[in-house]
C-alpha cells in the first residue's frame, strides 16, 4: 500500500538533498527540520507552492509538479494545513476565515458550513467573537481559528506548520490533545507536525520523529 | 544615458505585459466563475462593486452635479442665455466624451485603488496569498478576477450615473439661474448624444476601470520585503494608474474622434 505522502530522493538545496521518507497511512510524525525558515520551505513543497529542483513529492499519490492548475486545487482541498500564527485572512472575519476552503470546495449549502466552522472553532477552543476580523485577536486565538479551518475540513493529510509556536504550556497541551483526536477519527489520516527543533509533539502522542539533517530524513 | 532609457524602457514594457496579463487573467477566470468556488469568488465581486460603485456614488453625485453646474455658468458667460442650446451640446461633448469616464476613473483611483493595492501588498507580505493557494484557492480567481472585473463593472455605471447627474444637474442650474427651458437643453444634447457616443463613453469607462484595477492588482501582488513597501505600493498604483488611464483616453480619443 503506498504511503499517502511520500518524499522521493528530494533536491531542494539546501534543505532537501537527495531526501526519501514514506508518511505512512494513519502516521503521525513530527519533522524536526532545524531551523524556523526550513520548515516554511518544507512546507511550501509539501503543499506544492514550491518545486522541487529534483526528485518528487507524492501526496495521495499524485505528484503536484505534473498537475494541471485545476488538479492541484481539488488535491489541495484534501489536504489541511495549519500555517504557522494560524494563516488567516486578515480582510475575513474568523468564521469567514473557518469556512471559506469549504464554502469554495464544498457543494454542502452556507448555513451547513457555517454550522461546521463555528463546531469546529468551538473545538479549537476559541473564545471569542465569531465575526472579528483577525487584526484584532490574540496569538492565541488566531491559532485556535487556524487550527479550526483544519479541523473543519476533516482532510486526508494534516500538515501542521509550528502549531505550538506561540502558545503558552496548556493551550499547546489543549492542541495537541484535540490535533491527536482529530487524527484518529479519520482511519488512515496522515498528520505531520513540523517544528525547528525536537519537542514533545509526537511523543505526547504515539507518532514518529524524524530529524531532516544534512538535507536528508534521518 | 541611453543605457538608462533603454533599462526605463524595458520596465515600462515589462510592467505594460505585466498589467495586460492581469486583466487577460482575470478574463480568462471569467468561464470558471459559475464553477468551483462560486460563492466565495462571488462574494468578493459583489464587496468590489458595492465599495467601487456604491460607496463613491455620493462623491461623484456633489461632484458631477457642481461640474454641470459649472459648465453651464462658464458657457452662459461668454454665449449668453440667447446661447442655451449651445450649453446643453457643450455639456454632453465634455462631460459624456471626456470628464464623465476620466474623472470617474480618477476618483476610483483615488478610493478603490489605493485599496486594492494596500489590501493585496498587506496579504502578500503576511504570507496570505500562500494560505489561499495551500487551501486549494488560485489568487487569480479568488483575488484578481473579482477585483478587476467588479471595478471595471462598477467605473462604467458610476460613469453613466456621473454623466446623467451633470447633465441634469447642469439644466437644473441652467433654469433656475437663467429660465433656460427643457426644450432649449435638448435642442443641444439630443442630436448630439447618439449611440456611438454613449458607446465609447461606457468603452472607455469599462477600459479605465480595468486598467486601475488591473494596476493596482499588480502593485500589490508584486511587494517584497516589509510593511514599509504597503505604502510604496498604493502610491505608485494611483500613480501608474492615473497615467495610463490619461494615456489610454488620448489613444482612444484619437481613434474615435472622425
Amino acid at each position: 500500500m503506498e504511503a499517502p505522502v511520500r518524499i522521493v530522493d528530494a533536491f531542494l538545496p539546501p534543505l532537501l538533498e537527495g531526501a526519501n521518507h514514506d508518511f505512512a497511512k494513519g502516521s503521525v510524525t513530527e519533522v524536526v527540520a532545524g531551523g524556523e525558515d526550513a520548515c516554511g520551505i518544507l512546507l511550501e513543497a509539501l503543499s506544492g507552492l514550491r518545486l522541487l529542483e529534483g526528485g518528487k513529492i507524492l501526496l495521495l499519490g499524485e505528484d503536484p509538479a505534473e498537475l494541471s492548475r485545476e488538479e492541484l486545487c481539488a488535491l489541495r482541498s484534501r489536504m489541511g494545513v495549519f500555517h504557522r500564527g494560524g494563516g488567516l485572512i486578515s480582510n475575513l472575519k474568523v468564521l469567514e476565515n473557518v469556512a471559506l476552503p469549504l464554502l469554495y470546495h464544498s457543494p454542502e449549502g452556507a448555513g451547513a458550513i457555517a454550522e461546521r466552522a463555528a463546531a469546529a472553532l468551538e473545538r479549537a477552543g476559541y473564545r471569542g467573537n465569531l465575526f472579528e476580523l483577525p487584526g484584532r485577536l490574540s496569538a492565541s486565538q488566531r491559532a485556535a481559528a487556524g487550527f479550526a479551518r483544519v479541523l473543519a475540513a476533516d482532510p486526508e493529510i494534516a500538515v501542521y506548520d509550528r502549531l505550538s509556536g506561540d502558545l503558552h504550556e496548556d493551550e499547546r497541551e489543549a492542541f495537541l490533545h484535540e490535533a491527536f483526536a482529530f487524527h484518529r477519527e479519520r482511519p488512515g489520516r496522515v498528520t505531520i507536525f513540523l517544528g525547528p527543533r525536537a519537542g514533545s509533539i509526537a511523543a505526547g502522542g504515539a507518532g514518529t520523529v524524524v530529524h531532516l539533517t544534512k538535507g536528508r530524513f534521518a | 544615458m541611453l543605457a538608462a532609457a533603454g533599462r526605463r524602457t524595458i520596465d515600462a514594457l515589462t510592467f505594460l505585459g505585466e498589467v495586460s496579463l492581469i486583466v487577460a487573467r482575470a478574463f480568462r477566470e471569467l468561464p470558471t466563475f459559475f464553477g468551483r468556488g462560486f460563492r466565495p469568488v462571488s462574494r468578493v465581486l459583489l464587496k468590489q462593486i458595492y465599495f467601487t460603485g456604491v460607496q463613491a456614488w455620493g462623491v461623484i453625485v456633489v461632484l458631477f452635479f457642481l461640474i454641470g453646474a459649472l459648465i453651464i455658468r462658464q458657457i452662459i458667460s461668454f454665449a449668453g442665455v440667447e446661447g442655451a442650446p449651445l450649453t446643453g451640446k457643450v455639456l454632453a461633448w465634455i462631460v459624456v466624451r471626456e470628464l464623465g469616464p476620466v474623472l470617474t476613473a480618477v476618483i476610483v483611483t483615488a478610493r478603490s485603488g489605493t485599496a486594492i493595492a494596500t489590501e493585496l501588498a498587506s496579504m502578500r507580505i503576511n504570507g496570505e496569498i500562500d494560505v489561499l493557494e495551500t487551501m486549494g484557492i488560485p489568487a487569480a480567481r479568488y483575488l484578481i478576477m473579482p477585483r478587476v472585473l467588479g471595478a471595471a463593472a462598477a467605473v462604467a455605471l458610476l460613469a453613466l450615473y456621473a454623466e446623467v447627474v451633470a447633465v441634469a444637474g447642469g439644466f437644473l442650474f441652467g433654469a433656475m439661474a437663467w429660465g433656460i427651458s427643457l426644450e432649449q437643453y435638448n435642442q443641444g444634447i439630443v442630436p448630439f448624444l447618439t449611440v456611438r457616443e454613449a458607446g465609447v463613453s461606457l468603452f472607455k469607462s469599462f477600459a479605465f476601470g480595468l486598467i486601475v484595477a488591473a494596476v493596482c492588482c499588480r502593485q500589490g501582488l508584486s511587494v517584497e520585503g516589509g510593511p514599509t513597501q504597503i505604502p510604496i505600493a498604493a502610491t505608485k498604483g494611483v500613480m501608474r494608474s492615473l497615467l495610463l488611464v490619461f494615456l489610454v483616453d488620448a489613444i482612444i480619443t484619437a481613434a474615435t474622434l472622425s
